[in-house]
């Protein structure tokens, strides 16, 4: 017994010691366990490293993030030995700056750097793909820092009841609603802010029944949310770009990593999902794929690559097990 | 159809009939709802107004205590003084968020630092990420089978049957014969029925059929997959844990001779794969 918690029905001692070993922070069994851990900076507390501001299309496109291990993260399978990039991004133009996405706490320092150097005066807009603490989990830094911000509201909830403002007190958050403006971005609608070219769609391949993707057209990028992360990073110094068609995961790899997220896959059927994800690549001049987790995907030869590469591995995920039905069988 | 208050228009989340609630001496509802008429977008203008259950449990064991779900964030407000009054001075040891989604760990930062000795348990992959301010020691892992006991009773960890999010659990009270079933079993009510704070059991009939007329199914995918098999696996888990009350994030617990009634219409539901009253949300669409 371990805290009133019995582990002795599931868990083999070795993989229950490492976890606990790596939640201790026991630097020793923990270098068995995994070579870096998110626990190496030292601290107690979860590390992130690579804090930083990409220029994807130089005064056009930003990546703002962190790298983390890709351990413990939900939407991945947990054997994965790889470094993960959390993505939000900056869209500007002379006058404009949209937010796509705010990221999660841990990238915080990514988006105060953001907020200090992207924005100046332009009028800053910002969207979110899902109502998720990886796509909103800092809109309320967002929204208390730049001054008149406008919400672009294609999504769900009483979004703005419920963010971390740091600028407001607990009981103003409740009446955040009538301050922040709200403009809607619906599915199926474009927009243009200055030079930018915004179109909202229904994302194709989503675990959330609402999530966006966005596509900017003078750009070519689409931001799929949750879709297209699995592309990793090596270490935490690498890029978080792939430029490239080569060196391509397996497709059995990547539908396994599908499913960790999109559980609802296994053995299910959904030829109609497979066809529009299809044509929506074969109507959009799409030359980068910008998810809120893994890899951004760039270059038109890239993009074609891994959009046949995900059709395939779509195809393989309803064939996996179904889990859960499984589990009480 | 009555004038709303203004109060209610203008909020999204709400606190009304009488929350928290002693359902047992030792098993209490805390939380409100949310609101349709307060949110953004066209659902503000929906008629007629909604209220989703946007619910947390505490189970008040003999040595430990475990709440269940955190409470939406925008409750808190409300909640924080509700969590006392049920704790009576007690204090909170364990954190369960059935998943990651906001509504169901939005307040997993607030309670551990509110309550500095609790530890979150179950599938706690993401929090760290969420919550880098809370040390990794306090965000432990269980998983299905695992137990906590807490004194009188097992908490067992479940895996999900219906997910919401790939990291949704449910949960087992062994001493009561309880189910935690996150966004399974939840229910959407009408504003004008005024029955926040109501259990099943306690409504008219008519109520009751409105009530569970309107399941809230988060899921994707639904229409997708056979249903049969899903619906054969958790009566399955009927057979290994028998219930008695039902709690999900999303609905007042179902106890009593209601029970098996309403887990029978719900099945039926799902079997039959409609997907029911469309989920709370507004849609982008």
């Amino acid at each position: 017994m371990s805290r009133g918690i019995d582990r002795r029905r599931i868990m083999g001692g070795a993989s229950a010691a490492a976890i606990m070993a790596l939640l201790r922070g026991d630097p020793a069994v923990a270098s068995v366990a995994r070579p870096r851990s998110a626990l190496e900076s030292g601290g107690r507390r979860a590390f992130a490293a690579n804090q930083t501001i990409t220029a994807l299309v130089p005064d056009r496109l930003y990546r703002v993030g962190c790298m983390v291990r890709a351990e413990r993260l939900s939407w991945l399978p947990g054997d994965l030995d790889a470094w993960e990039p959390l993505n939000s991004y900056v869209l500007t133009d002379q006058d404009h700056c949209v937010f796509v996405d705010l990221g999660m706490p841990i990238a915080r320092p990514a988006m105060e750097s953001a907020l200090a150097t992207l924005v100046g005066s332009r009028k800053v807009w910002l969207h979110y793909t899902r109502n998720e603490y990886d796509c909103i989990g800092n809109l309320g830094l967002v929204l208390g820092t730049c001054r008149n911000p406008t919400l672009l509201f294609g999504s769900a909830g009483g979004i703005l009841e419920w963010i971390n403002d740091p600028a407001v007190s607990i009981m103003e958050v409740r009446d955040f609603l009538g301050r922040i403006p709200i403009e809607e971005a619906r599915n199926d609608t474009a927009r243009s802010l200055g030079d930018l070219r915004l179109r909202w769609l229904e994302a194709v391949a989503k675990q959330m029944l609402i999530t966006q993707w966005v596509y900017e057209e003078t750009t070519g990028c689409l931001f799929t949310s949750d879709f297209f992360g699995f592309r990793h990073a090596r270490d935490d110094a690498s890029a978080p770009v792939i430029d490239s068609a080569k060196y391509l995961p397996s497709v059995d790899v990547v539908a396994r990593e599908i499913v960790a997220r999109m559980n609802w896959m296994r053995e299910a059927q959904y030829p109609a999902m497979i066809e529009r994800f299809e044509s929506i690549f074969q109507q959009l001049d799409v030359r980068m794929i910008a998810p809120v987790h893994g890899c951004v995907i760039r270059g038109r030869e890239a993009v074609a690559a891994h959009v046949k590469l995900a059709v395939k591995a779509l195809r393989a995920a309803s064939a996996l097990p179904d889990e859960e039905r499984m589990r009480y069988a | 159809m009555p004038e709303l208050l203004n109060d209610v228009i203008q909020r999204a989340y709400i606190v009304r009939g009488g929350l928290p609630r002693m359902v047992l001496p030792d098993f209490a509802w805390v939380g409100g709802c949310s609101n349709s008429a307060g949110w953004p977008g066209p659902a503000a203008k929906r008629r007629p107004v909604t209220h989703e259950p946007c619910l947390a449990y505490l189970i008040l064991g003999a040595t430990r205590t475990l709440m269940v779900d955190t409470g939406h964030f925008a409750h808190w407000y409300s909640l924080e003084g509700q969590l006392e009054s049920v704790l009576q001075g007690r204090t909170l040891d364990y954190v369960f968020p059935t998943h990651q989604e906001i509504p169901h760990s939005g307040n997993l930062g607030r309670l551990l630092q509110k309550y500095p000795k609790a530890i979150a348990v179950g599938d706690v992959r993401d929090y760290h990420l969420f919550h880098p301010e809370v040390d990794l020691d306090r965000l432990v892992p269980m998983k299905h089978g695992e137990r906590l006991d807490l004194g009188d009773r097992e908490f067992v960890v479940l895996d999900a049957i219906w997910k919401d999010l790939s990291g949704s659990m449910w949960a087992y009270d062994t001493k009561r014969r309880l189910l935690f079933t996150a966004d399974g079993f939840g229910y959407i009510h009408l504003h004008d029925a005024n029955v926040c704070g109501t259990m099943l059991h306690e409504m008219s009939a008519e109520q009751v059929k409105q009530a569970t007329d309107r399941p809230a199914m988060p899921f994707n995918g639904m229409q997708q997959r056979n249903q049969a098999a899903r619906v054969a696996a958790f009566r399955a888990l009927m057979a290994r844990y028998p219930l008695e009350i039902i709690a999900g994030g999303h609905t007042a617990p179902i106890m009593g001779p209601i029970l098996q009634p309403t887990i029978e219409k719900l099945l039926a539901t799902i079997a039959e794969n409609k997907t029911g009253a469309a989920y709370l949300q507004s849609s982008p669409r």
